[in-house]
């Protein structure tokens, strides 16, 4: 871990880290107020049409009708596409910028003829973004409690949600480690960006189609969203460690794939 | 003692050989000049010094250590600037500079406010609304104001004003005299001329010159111009010294390139109606050497 370079992060992304922030928080607040505006028979008319039914329970990895609870309605809003969007989009824009955007644009010349080593830059920005992550996975949460708040609701478990976004945060890490390792490994920012995208598109199309066709589940393993169950965790109120331990070590061993090749590639000049 | 040991370096990049066994010592102290055609392997020679890049084979040492295994040690010793700068535009000039102090210690502050002064850049002024020049100067202040033992500067000249060029070799002079090594790149002869004691030539990765600039001066041509008296005739130069050029106005021109003692010899064996002798140029000496590497690289040789 290297200040001056967390420093020069912060400075650099932190009015991304801050706009990401507000932008989960106040999109949560929003979706609270949308789930708990109309009645549960009406919800539950829209939800029960098949292919809706379907593609909810592929996004938040279980059946909404046979679980319909108040933190199983709000568990959703940590699975919402417009979050899933604005995470990435936030991790994969960062990430690139770090390493491979200074790189593309020829400004990393100064910071790799620097005394430090190439290790410390990498796993200081991986920190901060790390860390960066787990504000934005607590700016969701809080916007769980504050829209619950505003609208007087009492029945949702908070502390359940918690353990929501700490899944929501580890699935957030193993796209770390996979930005990180592209940001690392690229020249080019915008082949960085675009590999990154490539995996998380994947990963969303092939959840979608595992749950309308069978043949996808054999390689759902494959898309990190397969390991990432929203509802089942509200439900049971409890860890998800078999899925959590894969989620953590795909994340690692790309992370210490991009490490060792970040340490030792070519710099090219600009 | 050498604070830059090049021996029998190899870069290759798939089939191009940037460097071809390229070897070089600069000893410490010295203001060396290293220069070459567009292509030639200076920029790949400065980033495996750096260690930004490896070699294929071949050893390169800064201060005794490896470029390579120890760039991390070489770096807080060594102030570079890179050939084409390039800034991330948000910050201000001293935001950027704060950065690379803090980064190499904090102790900097002082010299970076006085070569501010001396290059009269205002570094409050964020880096996006500098000129060309002034992101120049930034770069050389951030490669000089942390005192580094060794500066590898990759053509610092450009985009800079003669007032401001003249301030900046006054600043290299000065480090020079304290036992300050510098390494730099350029294509103008004339700034290696006026600032340099050792020069280095690299063409198609390979070194073709190198030595004291003395040592170059006593070997470059020098321009002859002379006349003879009607029914004189040109009596053949000693080892090819004199290459003869155009007849201007029943002058012979051409250069000579030897030593001074054999040419006064020959020229006193003719009968000479006119004469007119130039100083030695290293200009026509890398010229002539950047000619020969169009055509190496018109043969398709090496980058």
């Amino acid at each position: 871990m290297n200040w001056v370079l967390t420093r020069k992060a912060l400075r650099d992304y932190g009015w991304l880290i801050a706009a990401a922030a507000l932008l989960l928080f106040g999109f949560v607040i929003v979706f609270v107020f949308a789930a708990t505006s109309v009645n549960i028979e009406q919800r539950l008319d829209i939800m029960k049409t098949p292919w809706v039914r379907r593609l909810i329970s592929s996004l938040i990895g279980g059946d909404i009708i046979d679980n319909f609870t108040r933190t199983g309605m709000i568990a959703f809003a940590f699975a919402h596409p417009a979050a899933w969007a604005m995470m990435l989009t936030f991790i994969i824009t960062t990430s690139s910028g770090l390493i491979a955007g200074e790189i593309d644009r020829g400004s990393f010349d100064f910071v790799a003829t620097l005394p430090i080593s190439r290790t410390r830059i990498y796993v200081t920005y991986s920190i901060v973004l790390a860390t960066a992550c787990g504000v934005l996975c607590l700016a969701i949460w809080l916007g769980a409690c504050v829209g619950l708040a505003l609208i007087g609701e009492k029945d949702a478990d908070l502390g359940t949600l918690l353990i929501v976004a700490g899944h929501l945060y580890v699935t957030c890490l193993c796209i770390v480690g996979l930005s990180m390792a592209t940001s690392g490994m690229c020249n080019r920012r915008s082949v960085a960006i675009g590999i990154c995208f490539f995996y998380v598109f994947y990963s969303f199309v092939l959840n979608v189609l595992e749950a309308f066709w069978p043949a996808a589940e054999r390689i759902g393993f494959t898309g990190f969203m397969h390991f990432y169950k929203p509802l089942p965790i509200a439900r049971d109120a409890a860890w998800q460690w078999d899925n959590l331990g894969i989620l953590m070590s795909a994340g690692l061993v790309i992370w210490v794939i991009g490490w060792l090749r970040f340490a030792r590639r070519d710099l090219p000049g600009a | 003692m050498n604070v830059i040991e090049i021996d029998r370096l190899v870069k290759t990049y798939g089939d191009l050989r940037a460097l071809d066994a390229f070897s070089l010592a600069i000893p410490k102290g010295a203001i060396f000049g290293f220069l070459g055609p567009n292509g030639a392997g200076k920029t790949t020679t400065i980033r495996i010094l750096l260690g930004l890049l490896s070699s294929s084979s071949g050893a390169s040492r800064v201060f005794g250590l490896d470029c390579w295994r120890d760039r991390t040690k070489i770096a807080a010793r060594v102030g570079y600037l890179p050939g084409d700068v390039r800034f991330l535009s948000r910050q201000s000039g001293r935001a950027f500079l704060n950065f690379c102090d803090y980064a190499r210690g904090g102790t900097s502050a002082a010299e970076m406010t006085r070569l501010a002064g001396r290059f009269q850049l205002d570094l409050d002024r964020r880096i996006r609304d500098y000129s060309r020049g002034m992101k120049q100067k930034l770069g050389l202040i951030q490669a000089l104001m942390h005192r580094p033992e060794l500066m590898i500067l990759d053509e610092p000249g450009t985009a800079l004003d003669p007032l401001v060029l003249q301030t900046l070799y006054d600043e290299l002079r000065g480090a020079a005299a304290e036992g300050r090594s510098i390494l730099f790149s350029s294509h103008t002869l004339s700034e290696v001329d006026q600032l340099c004691d050792c020069v280095a030539v690299i063409r198609a990765g390979r070194l073709v010159e190198s030595g004291a600039m003395s040592e170059l001066r006593a070997r470059a041509p020098r321009r002859i111009l002379f006349a003879l008296e009607p029914g004189a005739s040109l009596i053949e130069a000693p080892h090819g010294a004199f290459h003869r050029g155009a007849n201007a106005d029943n002058r012979i021109v051409g250069t000579w390139i030897g030593d001074t003692q054999t040419l006064l010899d020959w020229l006193r064996a003719m009968r000479l109606t006119d004469l007119e002798i130039g100083p030695p140029t290293l200009e026509e000496m890398f010229h002539r050497l950047y000619r020969d590497t169009t055509a190496a690289q018109d043969g398709g040789a090496t980058r």
